[in-house]
C-alpha cells in the first residue's frame, strides 16, 4: 500500500498533486499568519485612549486666536532691521583682519550666546561680498524677529532677540543662492 | 530483493522531485508571503525603512547601488557613505555621523569641491571646506573624503559634550566657521541619509557605539528624546476627539518636561480664558470648562519643526528667544487650562506653522526619530 502510493508520487501526476498540495499550504498559512498579525506593531506604543480624558475635553491646545506679533519698539534704541543690517556689513569687512580683529567688530550686535559661537571664528569663511538688495523681517513674537538679508551670492539669515534691552543677533545662518 | 536495487534510483527522484516542487513553490509564493508581512510598513503612516535601530555592518561606499536619500544624489550619497564608513571604523557613535553629514551638507552639498576658483579666495577644499593653510593637511589629504573625515571626526571627539549639544553648536566648535546656525538646517537630511545608510541607524541612541534603540529619556542619534515618560491616554484627532492636535501624557505633577529636541523657545505664557473671554490665571488648576493650554511653550527647532508643551503648573523655566539643548529641563507639569488632571499636551507641528493646520500625529513623528512616546513598555 506504502509502496503503491509512493510509486503514484513518483508519477507525473503525483508530483502535480504534490505541487498543488504545497502552493495551498504555504498560501494558505501566509494568509492565515498575516490576517492575524496587528500592523501597527513594529515600535509603536499602543494607543491607550481612556473615556475618562477623553469625552469631556476638546481641543485643549492654545485656545487665543492670536493677532499677528508686532516687534518690540525701543526708545533709544535701533530697531531689529537696523541691527541686522549693522551686523551684516560688520560681518562683510572680513578681508584682511584676524579673527579677533573681526569677531570685534561683530561684539556690539551680537549676544553673548552668539559671541561664544564666534570664538576662534575663521573670518576667510565668510562667503559673501556685499548686500545686494532690501532686508525681510519676519516678526516671530515681539522679542523675536528673523531678518534675511540679501547678500551676493546668497541669503543671510538672522535671529535676533531683545537681550538686556536692545535687539541683538543671536543667530546666524547661510544659504547660497 | 531482486526488486530493490531498481527502486532506489526511484526513490531518489521522488525525493528529488518532492524537494524541487517545495523550492519552486517557495520561490514562487515567497514574494506573496513578503508582501504579506511587509505590507504594514507601506501604509502612508510609515516609511519604508521599517523602524530598525541600525544594522551592525559597516557601509560600503563603493557598493553597486546605494539607497537614496530625499534629493541627494549618486555622488553625495557615496561622500555621506564614506563619512558613514569612516565613523564606523573609528567608533564614533552614529550622533557623530549625522553631524558629520549635516556639516558637509553646509560646507559643500556633499560634493567633493576642489578649489573654486575666483568665487573663493581662499584654500578651504573637499566635503568639509577644510583649509591646508590652517593646519588640516595637505591639499591631496584633503581631497580625499576618507582623510577629511578622519580629520572631522578627530575634532569633532575633543569637543566636551559634543553627544548632547546643538548639532549647529557641534559642527560649528569643529567648522569654526562665519554663519555658526547654517548646520542645523541639514539635520533633518542627514538623519535620513544616515537611516537609510544602515537600517534606521539615526534612530539609535545618540551616543553609544554598538548601535540599539534609545531607552526612554535618552537621545536618539537624530537628536531627539521624549518630553515626558507616561503613558499615552488620548491620542491625536481621535474619533472621539477630532480636534484634539497633539496626544495627552499622564504626568504627575512637578514632573520635569523636557524639550524634544534642540532649538528656540517661540512662546513661553500662560494661555487659560472662560468660555466668556475672561482671562484665567495659569498658577491654578484648570477645568474641562476653561479655555486654552495653560501655561505652555513653543519651540523651533532644525527644519521648522515646531514642538509644544501644555498645562505647566508654574511659569516655564525658558524664555522667548532662549536656545535650548534637547532634553534640558524646560517646566514641570501640572493640569493648568483645559485640563482634568495632570499631564502634559504634546504637539508636533510642521514648517513652523503654529496653527492646528500645521500639526502632525507626534507618536508618528516621534517614533520616527528614535524617542517613541509612551511609557516605554511595548
Amino acid at each position: 500500500m506504502a509502496r503503491g502510493i509512493l510509486r503514484f508520487l513518483g508519477t507525473r501526476y503525483g508530483m502535480a498533486l504534490i505541487g498543488i498540495v504545497l502552493v495551498l499550504a504555504v498560501v494558505g498559512v501566509a494568509r492565515a499568519i498575516s490576517g492575524s498579525r496587528p500592523v501597527e506593531s513594529v515600535g509603536s506604543p499602543p494607543l491607550l485612549s481612556s473615556p475618562t480624558a477623553s469625552s469631556e475635553l476638546g481641543d485643549d491646545s492654545v485656545a487665543n486666536s492670536e493677532s499677528p506679533p508686532v516687534a518690540t519698539a525701543i526708545p533709544g534704541a535701533a530697531a531689529p532691521d537696523v541691527v541686522a543690517l549693522d551686523f551684516t556689513r560688520a560681518w562683510l569687512r572680513s578681508k584682511g583682519v584676524t579673527s579677533a580683529q573681526w569677531v570685534k567688530g561683530l561684539q556690539p550686535y551680537i549676544t553673548p550666546r552668539l559671541l561664544e559661537q564666534y570664538k576662534d571664528a575663521d573670518p576667510e569663511s565668510v562667503p559673501a561680498d556685499s548686500i545686494r538688495g532690501p532686508a525681510q523681517i519676519r516678526v516671530r513674537d515681539s522679542q523675536l524677529v528673523e531678518v534675511d538679508v540679501p547678500v551676493t551670492p546668497g541669503t543671510l539669515k538672522l535671529r535676533l532677540l531683545v537681550t538686556n534691552g536692545r535687539w541683538l543677533v543671536d543667530g546666524v545662518s547661510w544659504e547660497r543662492s | 530483493m531482486t526488486g530493490q536495487p531498481t527502486l532506489e534510483p526511484r526513490r531518489v527522484r521522488v525525493i528529488l522531485a518532492i524537494a524541487l516542487t517545495a523550492a519552486l513553490a517557495l520561490l514562487c509564493c515567497g514574494g506573496g508571503l513578503s508582501v504579506f508581512f511587509l505590507g504594514g510598513l507601506f501604509d502612508d503612516d510609515t516609511d519604508v525603512y521599517g523602524y530598525g535601530c541600525g544594522s551592525g555592518s559597516t557601509v560600503d561606499p563603493a557598493a553597486a547601488a546605494l539607497p537614496r536619500a530625499g534629493q541627494l544624489g549618486d555622488e553625495q550619497m557615496r561622500n555621506a557613505a564614506v563619512i558613514v564608513q569612516v565613523g564606523q571604523q573609528m567608533n564614533v557613535p552614529p550622533r557623530g555621523w549625522v553631524i558629520a553629514i549635516a556639516t558637509a551638507m553646509q560646507e559643500s552639498r556633499l560634493i567633493n569641491l576642489g578649489n573654486l576658483g575666483n568665487r573663493n579666495d581662499h584654500d578651504s577644499l573637499g566635503l568639509f571646506q577644510q583649509r591646508p593653510s590652517q593646519g588640516w593637511g595637505t591639499p591631496e589629504q584633503i581631497m580625499d573624503p576618507r582623510y577629511s573625515s578622519r580629520k572631522f571626526y578627530e575634532k569633532l571627539l575633543t569637543v566636551p559634550n559634543w553627544q548632547t549639544l546643538a548639532l549647529t553648536e557641534a559642527a560649528q566648535s569643529v567648522q569654526r566657521s562665519a554663519y555658526p546656525d547654517a548646520y542645523a538646517q541639514h539635520e533633518p537630511i542627514a538623519t535620513l541619509a544616515v537611516n537609510v545608510l544602515t537600517n534606521g541607524g539615526a534612530r539609535a541612541a545618540g551616543g553609544v557605539v554598538d548601535l540599539r534603540c534609545v531607552l526612554a529619556g535618552e537621545i536618539s542619534a537624530s537628536g531627539w528624546t521624549i518630553p515626558v515618560r507616561g503613558k499615552i491616554i488620548s491620542g491625536f484627532r481621535t474619533p472621539e476627539r477630532p480636534t484634539h492636535h497633539g496626544v495627552d501624557l499622564v504626568a504627575a505633577r512637578r514632573t520635569p518636561i523636557h524639550a524634544a529636541s534642540a532649538g528656540t523657545v517661540l512662546r513661553s505664557r500662560c494661555d487659560a480664558r472662560t468660555p466668556g473671554g475672561a482671562t484665567l490665571s495659569c498658577d491654578q488648576d484648570g477645568s474641562p470648562q476653561t479655555l486654552g493650554c495653560g501655561w505652555y511653550v513653543d519651540i523651533l527647532h532644525a527644519g521648522a519643526v515646531m514642538t509644544r508643551y501644555c498645562h505647566m503648573i508654574q511659569q516655564p523655566n525658558v524664555r522667548v528667544g532662549q536656545t535650548v539643548a534637547a532634553g534640558e529641563v524646560i517646566g514641570l507639569s501640572g493640569t493648568s487650562g483645559n485640563s482634568s488632571g495632570p499631564h502634559v499636551h504634546f504637539e508636533v507641528h510642521l514648517d513652523g506653522d503654529r496653527t492646528s493646520a500645521g500639526a502632525v500625529n507626534p507618536q508618528n513623528f516621534m517614533r520616527d526619530v528614535g524617542a517613541p512616546l509612551g511609557d516605554g513598555t511595548p
